[in-house]
């Protein structure tokens, strides 16, 4: 059997679970309740988009892809982050 | 003209076609030079436009939301935000187990890739599970997709990705006939892989939006 762990993976799995406990806590009312209101919330969508990010490369094996494919998925990630936090907080 | 059906190699290797030496695929190299496309690169054109077209629904369900913010604040505070978290936890502990999968499957360790494709298939099947027990509470409380907005993108969204996981599902299981046939891994082993991380960063965008964004 193959011994060992896929060491990068792991960390990133453990980013990415850390992750979603922030995004749980600012949208379970802490962020509101920091005194931001929905400034707070808000932030939930960039660290979402981070993990989004994170699947991406790491997992999805983009990291080590052609540039074009690495530019495209980047590009929904940014653009997707940037037009989603702007109508929330329009 | 006749149809020949006994030429298995037409098929595709998970459906019992021979295996084409020429599509298997060595590890990725490093992030500098040319770099490989992970999977066939027409799945590529898919996932792309599958996260688009998502990615579209995610912005007009925002845009909506605007029209009657306390609308969708008072009917996403319903959504039980706990079997969404654990459904998050779930996802993103299978897409571990595919990454491991890979990794193992790269090295010839066939065992600890099936044991990790099991534990992948499991999670889709509670991610599944869950899904579904949510949606008879959701239904039995009297919501539909007809009952508002909010409901319309719940029931869309989650729907449609339903049907996502259970087509990854479907391709992880293929995946294990692969292994089973001692096959070293192939653009169709990573392609399901690609595609079974999309279902997960999908959903966790959905999560996101739906249980916690809309609900404050």
């Amino acid at each position: 059997m193959t011994r060992g762990i896929p060491v990068r993976a792991t960390a990133v799995w453990m980013l990415l679970m850390a992750a979603t406990a922030l995004t749980w806590w600012l949208g379970a009312d802490h962020g509101a309740d920091l005194g931001g209101g929905r400034t707070w919330v808000a932030l939930a969508i960039p660290v979402v988009f981070l993990k989004v990010y994170l699947i991406g490369s790491e997992f999805m094996e983009v990291r080590t892809a052609p540039r074009a494919l690495r530019l495209v998925f980047g590009a929904w990630v940014m653009v997707l982050t940037a037009v989603l936090t702007t109508i929330y907080l329009l | 003209m006749t149809l020949d059906i006994s030429a298995d190699a037409d098929l595709p290797e998970f459906l019992g076609g021979a295996a084409a030496d020429s599509q298997r695929v060595r590890r990725p190299t490093s992030p500098t030079g040319e770099g490989r496309t992970p999977g066939e690169p027409g799945l590529w054109v898919f996932i792309l436009g599958d996260m688009s077209l998502f990615g579209a629904f995610f912005v007009v369900a925002l845009w909506q939301r605007r029209a009657a913010p306390a609308q969708f604040e008072v009917s996403a505070q319903e959504l039980m935000r706990s079997t969404g978290l654990i459904n998050t936890a779930v996802l993103l502990l299978s897409s571990y187990l595919v990454v491991s999968a890979l990794w193992a499957h790269r090295r010839g360790g066939m065992r600890r890739a099936t044991l990790s494709l099991v534990g992948a298939l499991a999670c889709g099947l509670v991610f599944a599970a869950l899904k579904v027990a949510e949606y008879l509470h959701v239904l039995g409380s009297g919501r539909t997709p007809a009952t508002d907005m909010f409901y319309t993108f719940y029931f869309v969204l989650t729907g449609v990705h339903l049907l996502h996981v259970l087509i990854g599902v479907v391709l992880l299981a293929a995946w294990m006939g692969v292994l089973r046939n001692g096959r070293a891994v192939t653009r169709y082993v990573e392609g399901s892989a690609v595609y079974w991380h999309m279902v997960d960063l999908l959903w966790v965008v959905i999560f996101t939006l739906l249980y916690l964004v809309c609900a404050a």
